[in-house]
């Protein structure tokens, strides 16, 4: 049932071309409208070991879900162009023809969305919904796919698998539909699980339990996965490398630990900072980002953050490379590395972003 | 108790059962509680643990069918609707969804000076409060002339403060006010809560999943699990020393944004909430607990108040010592009739909670 | 499942009071609507009419009237008032014929809606989306009688390709000839229907094409026919179901007068055509209530076939 893959180490070092599972290079997603393209997802390159957990981190607009869909073929919307290539195990998913995709979706890549209420058929019973996905990869009979469906079911914490099997969505509570599509994704033992958003849905008891869950499997099966969340502490708990993203692009990319110890991109300095804390002393007030997430219709030439940015400044107009300064950690910011250290510790004593209420609801840019 | 002392909004033993096919939904179950003028009080628990069913009964958006609701002593559960209109704007509600609680086709300084008009302010002066609410949470006179829809999430929100701010309310009731929004938006939004408290002293109800949040905004916390009040206290209390097992597994649950602190020790607690149609005997929460033992799915365990302020309804509380348990005293916010009369054990650390033996004196 | 079925019948006895009712006061309060005077022929005398008041019971109270009446729909010996035929007897005669029809019809306003809104949903905005729209709209727009005279009219009577008119039973002609009779006016009768579902299931299969849980059927890697048939469009026919069982049951219960009439299908439609024409009562009530019925029991057919299409529906 398992795809047999040895499970590679996923400490960040060794890194050996030939462990890459999946190789995006240059990959763009633009969607066509009335007022021009929309570029939701830019030049994103990226590298993904066998047996990683990546996090594609960033807020509403910044491309992440675009870019999780775009590699099974499911961007929608009208007019899409996709540029680049999103390479899988030697295959180039973008321009590999419908057919050959068909047979790599659910079986070698598969996907877990966010909503599993609404993202499982409500008038088809689960046991079918997994069972037609192993017919259509393997050649089972109708009571071998049942075997496997119970089995997959059992797999991922469900009791009395064999009896639920016949129920439907709206049967099962939130966290359990949740791992029934965990189990319908895992069913075929893909090599890759995208999980966009899996818990945001979730109560944070039941998030926890779908999180060691996901991590679970991968050590069982030394899959990859990619997970796609706006959730720094889930970040944190899960993965191995970060990526984030604004505006479309990567603005910075990391081992996970480096990421949080080191954050270079004013824009992560940010994001880490305004989760209030759970422990220790509580902030007087939070450090916050000006103004909000930019819609991809209205993103300001240069670097795209520079709207919000406190350290703006001239260079700033003129988009920075997405540059590996230090071994394995990419930013995109024109300050240097010594300017970065030294302003992050600046200012309010954490991430250098000043409070600054009053500015922080007036400078948007959001199209009128 | 005097007047004066009297706090800005209780709650006492309010119950909001609905009948459902298949028997009676305790959405709120005996619930006791209070704000204090100027204090934020943050109420936390999973979806459908009747959270959001409480706040809304305590503006009697929703009639209770039980219990009752005083606004600085005066009992509001009876009085007809035309008077609870009158200090309505006393208590001002902030929802959610930002965009689905701003009517789309007005704009936002119409949207705002309603809430003036509920008040009763003459129209000559009603312009300049529109643009001081606004102004006050960071809007601004450019932000009058546009609808909901052309704003952000935040800004919305944003609006629906003001719009509560005008009416000039005594007390904002929040519901999930930020859980909506972008990470980097919601800090902009706590920040906002919290300032509103200090400069203007506005007591807040703030009901949020978001532990984090809660923690930055509340003076003091109230945990619900099905419907009913399992821990309450000073925010510091219940965040280091969470006595009910319930809270301590929903702390516990919380991502920590520091991998290094990734592989700690956490104290998950198996399967989800139960249905509300129906719960488990004694203490709602006894199926899920590692502490529970046989008077769990008995008797339902009455809050006690220890000497730190926090209130705890468990058998088997965390974290409590002998010495503790004899400045502890029972609390009178669950109905006696409902609750047991069995007194909380003495926490041994092993987790087991074994009985003391030891009897407090009852305060 | 009993309780459902005590809560139809339930509504069916409502229903079929407040239909009768109607029909009962409509037909007392038209002007010159004395059925004695009509029936008693050219010149009568007052006696005559007398006579026939008191035979036919027009001079008890007007709730006695209505009560006998009911009676006698309920005990097929209702008399209809131009004629003198027995009502109950009329309708059996003219049933099978409407039967046909409403079979035929429906068959075809479901085939052509769904296939037509398939065409629309799975191109949207495409050519062949743009003629089916067109169909839909000249559909819902042209009026029955004038396609209906019209067909039968140049196709039939003119150009002789389809029958102009009638009804051939099956035991008289064979099935050929009973459908080939029935073709012409039962895709009449579609059009409009055609046109309507057609727009509906357009609707709701490209939502359901958007829908998240097709998003996940494509990525388990199914075929494009098995996205389409089995995620998206069982749950986009759910509501075109609602429409076509209330058409269906309109049809049956007397509603396709105007085709009936002009195919000269001599139906139940047709019979109830000629008797609002004379103005006769009893024909009237009697096929208004079997309408009533039809549409009731229909819709909870159409019910129970939904709880079974949904299962998140409960009866």
């Amino acid at each position: 049932m398992t795809a047999p893959i040895a499970l590679s180490t996923s400490d960040g070092h060794g890194a050996d071309p030939g462990d890459d599972l999946l190789v995006l290079s240059g990959l763009g997603v633009a969607f066509g409208s009335s007022r021009g393209p929309i570029h939701a997802v830019r030049d994103v390159s990226l590298r993904m070991r066998r047996g990683e957990v990546l996090a594609v981190v960033g807020e509403s607009g910044s491309g992440k879900s675009v870019t999780a869909l775009t590699l099974l073929g499911l961007t929608r919307g009208p007019f899409s162009t996709i540029t680049g290539s999103a390479t899988f195990d030697g295959i180039d998913l973008i321009a590999a023809p419908d057919k050959q995709l068909r047979a790599i979706r659910g079986k070698r890549i598969a996907m877990v969305f966010q909503d599993p209420m609404s993202s499982l058929n409500p008038v088809i019973r689960i046991g079918e919904q997994i069972a037609e996905q192993l017919r259509a990869h393997e050649s089972l009979s109708k009571a071998q796919a049942r075997a496997r469906t119970i089995e997959a079911l059992g797999e991922v914490g469900i009791p009395r698998a064999a009896e639920r099997i016949d129920s439907f969505p709206h049967e099962f509570s939130g966290g359990m539909r949740q791992r029934v599509m965990i189990a319908m994704a895992l069913s075929c033992g893909p090599e890759l699980l995208i999980a966009d958003e899996p818990t945001t849905a979730l109560d944070v008891t039941v998030q926890a339990q779908i999180l060691d869950l996901i991590l679970r499997l991968r050590d069982e099966r030394g899959m990859s996965v990619m997970l796609v969340t706006h959730d720094l502490g889930v970040v944190a708990e899960t993965a191995d490398q970060v990526a984030v993203m604004y505006g479309g692009r990567i603005v910075e990319q990391a081992p996970c630990e480096e990421l949080f110890a080191d954050p270079r991109h004013p824009y992560a300095w940010g994001l880490l900072g305004s989760i209030p804390p759970l422990t220790g002393d509580r902030p007087e007030y939070l450090p916050t980002i000006a103004g909000t997430p930019p819609s991809p219709l209205a993103l300001p030439a240069g670097c795209p953050f520079r709207a919000r940015c406190p350290h703006e400044f001239d260079a700033c107009g003129e988009l920075p490379l997405l540059e590996e300064r230090t071994p394995r950690h990419l930013d995109r910011c024109h300050l240097s590395l010594d300017e970065q250290r030294r302003r992050r510790s600046g200012a309010d004593g954490r991430i250098g972003l000043l409070h600054d209420d009053a500015a922080a609801g007036a400078a948007t840019q959001e199209p009128a | 108790m005097s007047t004066n002392a009297e706090p800005l909004l209780r709650i006492e033993h309010v119950e909001q059962a609905f009948s459902v096919k298949g028997g009676t939904l305790r959405a709120v179950d005996d619930v006791t509680l209070h704000v204090e003028r100027g204090e934020t009080l943050g109420l936390v628990g999973e979806s459908g643990c009747g959270k959001s069913t409480l706040a809304r009964t305590a503006l009697r958006l929703i009639e209770p069918t039980g219990g009752s609701i005083s606004l600085e002593g005066r009992d509001i559960t009876k009085i007809p609707q035309r008077e609870l209109r009158a200090i309505r704007h006393r208590m001002q509600m902030v929802f959610q969804d930002p965009f689905g609680s701003l009517n789309p086709r007005r704009r936002i300084g119409r949207i705002v000076a309603d809430a003036l008009e509920l008040r009763g302010v003459e129209k000559g002066k009603r312009d300049a409060e529109v643009l001081a609410a606004l102004e006050r949470v960071g809007l601004g006179a450019d932000h009058l002339s546009r609808f909901p829809h052309e704003l952000s999430g935040g800004q919305r929100q944003r609006v629906g403060v003001a719009r509560a701010l005008a009416a000039s309310p005594d007390l904002l009731i929040a519901d999930e006010p930020v859980s909506a929004l972008d990470v980097s938006v919601q800090a902009q939004l706590v920040n906002l809560l919290v300032d509103l408290q200090r400069d203007l002293g506005l007591a807040q109800l703030f009901v949020a999943h978001d532990l984090s949040v809660v923690r930055q905004v509340a003076n003091r916390i109230a945990v619900m699990y099905l419907g009913r009040i399992v821990e309450s206290g000073p925010t510091d209390v219940v965040f280091a020393r969470a006595r009910h097992p319930y809270t301590r597994a929903l702390l516990a649950a919380v991502p920590i944004a520091d991998p290094s602190r990734r592989g700690r020790s956490r104290e998950a607690i198996v399967g989800e909430l139960p249905s509300p149609i129906d719960p488990p005997a004694g203490c709602h929460f006894h199926p899920r607990c590692p502490r529970a033992t046989e008077i769990c799915k008995a008797e339902q365990p009455s809050l006690w108040r220890y000497a730190d302020g926090g209130l705890a309804a468990c058998h088997h509380p965390h974290g409590v010592s002998a010495t503790d348990l004899l400045a502890a005293s029972r609390a009178d916010e669950v109905s006696p009739a409902k609750a047991g009369t069995s007194i909380p054990q003495v926490d041994h650390g092993d987790g087991s909670g074994a009985p003391s033996g030891e009897v407090p004196a009852e305060a | 499942m009993i309780g459902f079925i005590i809560r139809r019948l339930g509504s069916m006895v409502l229903v079929l009071f407040a239909v009768s009712v109607l029909i009962f006061v409509i037909f007392n309060v038209i002007p010159s609507n004395d059925p004695a005077v009509r029936m008693a022929g050219k010149n009568p005398t007052p006696t005559q009419i007398e006579a026939i008041r008191r035979d036919w019971g027009f001079d008890k109270p007007v709730t006695t009237q209505y009560v006998r009446m009911i009676e006698k729909t309920f005990n097929g010996e209702l008399i209809s008032y131009s004629n003198r035929q027995n009502v109950t007897e009329r309708i059996k005669e003219g049933l099978p014929r409407t039967l046909s029809l409403t079979f035929f019809s429906s068959l075809f306003m479901l085939l052509g809606g769904i296939l037509l809104g398939m065409l629309g949903a799975l191109k949207p905005n495409s050519k062949s989306d743009r003629a089916v729209n067109a169909f839909a709209v000249t559909g819902i727009s042209l009026p029955v009688f004038w396609t209906g005279s019209l067909a039968s009219y140049y196709l039939g009577s003119k150009a002789g390709v389809i029958p102009a008119g009638g009804y051939v039973e099956i035991s008289e002609g064979g099935v050929l000839q009973w459908f080939w009779h029935l073709l012409a006016p039962s895709i009449v009768i579609s059009l409009l229907f055609i046109g309507i579902y057609s727009r509906v299931v357009r609707g709701d299969l490209l939502d359901a094409l958007r829908a998240d849980y097709v998003r996940t059927a494509e990525a388990k890697g199914l075929s494009r026919r098995r996205v389409v048939v089995r995620h998206a469009l069982r749950n986009a026919l759910i509501p075109m179901i609602t429409l076509w069982g209330l058409d269906v049951a309109i049809t049956l219960g007397g509603g396709a007068v105007l085709t009936e009439t002009v195919f000269d299908l001599d139906g139940v439609g047709a019979y109830l055509a000629e008797s609002v024409q004379t103005l006769d009562v009893p024909p009237v009530l009697a096929i208004t209530m079997f309408g009533a019925i039809a549409v009731v029991v229909m819709n909870a057919l159409v019910d129970i076939l939904y709880a079974y299409l949904d299962p998140r529906i409960r009866l």
